[in-house]
């Protein structure tokens, strides 16, 4: 699976990792972590960040064919 | 709580664990046995408390680590068990038998429960459990009347099981009370033995029983309450 997180960041006026991990109530590390692709989060979360970055899950996480 | 506030906390909590294990030898029982339950409970209430400082990706790490560990300590006991076996020629100690087979049971329990429900895994227990305890009483007694009645809880158990789909709150007191009746009727064996026979035997006969018991109860009164919210 893709993400798209660090390019919304950047369009959110360059959010930080820290301040879009204090708005989805996790850790920095979190944030890292899913944007490098290591962790998938859960659909509560993927729907706080959509939320925060303005825009959609869909437009955020895109599935690879093979998955 | 602040980070740096849950950090000092968790190192006084690791700093405790080491102190106390270095002192152990000179400590009264009762005071081990506190200490010990305390400092395993806090990291479990921390991850379940309503409102938890830990995030999804850390509940995670915390399960899968847990998860390894456990497979680790398994591997380990298997090792002691085996050297032992070889090196005395005698079978291991029940402690051994206890440490192996008590937490693959209550894995087995809660692996049914969250993936199938409670009335699926209190059936699945009620049959494998019946099984076992049926061929285990007919290997050991042959085919007798005096093994048909040693068997007749575990056939009652699994009649109990086939049932627990249409009525689960009837046969979940039924198996709570017959979890009871093992216990009393057992447990004088038991304890003439071995502590560690205790354990082991508990969690190998009425624990099973409670588990599928209480499941079924739980079951029917939580659907029984969402009906009614529903209603």
């Amino acid at each position: 699976m893709k993400n798209n997180l660090r390019h919304y960041r950047f369009l959110c006026s360059e959010m930080t990792q820290q301040d879009l991990a204090d708005r989805c109530g996790v850790t920095r590390q979190t944030i890292i972590a899913v944007e490098k692709g290591a962790f998938n989060p859960s659909v509560k979360l993927a729907l706080k960040m959509a939320a925060v970055l303005n825009t959609t899950v869909h437009e955020l996480f895109v599935l690879h064919d093979e998955d | 709580m602040k980070k740096i506030s849950i950090s000092m906390l968790k190192s006084l909590w690791l700093f405790a664990i080491v102190i106390v294990t270095m002192i152990a030898g000179g400590l009264p029982v009762w005071v081990l046995s506190i200490f010990v339950v305390v400092a395993l409970a806090l990291p479990l209430i921390r991850e379940h408390r309503h409102k938890t400082d830990l995030d999804e990706r850390q509940i995670h790490i915390s399960y899968f680590s847990s998860h390894i560990a456990y497979y680790v300590f398994l591997s380990l006991i298997l090792l002691v068990m085996i050297r032992e076996f070889f090196s005395q020629h005698k079978e291991p100690d029940t402690q051994w038998y206890m440490v192996l087979l008590v937490p693959l049971v209550i894995k087995l329990f809660i692996s049914l429960f969250q993936n199938y429900g409670a009335v699926t895994m209190a059936r699945w227990i009620g049959f494998i459990f019946s099984a076992i305890w049926i061929l285990f009483v007919a290997f050991s007694h042959g085919f007798s009347p005096g093994a048909l009645i040693e068997a007749a809880p575990f056939l009652l158990i699994g009649i109990l099981a086939w049932f627990a789909k249409k009525v689960p709150l009837i046969a979940g007191i039924a198996l709570l009370l017959l979890a009871i009746g093992m216990t009393f009727r057992f447990y004088p064996a038991w304890v003439a033995k071995n502590f560690y026979l205790v354990i082991l035997m508990l969690s190998l006969i009425p624990l099973p029983v409670t588990l599928s018991g209480a499941a079924l109860v739980w079951h029917s009164l939580y659907e029984r309450k969402q009906f009614q919210q529903a209603g």
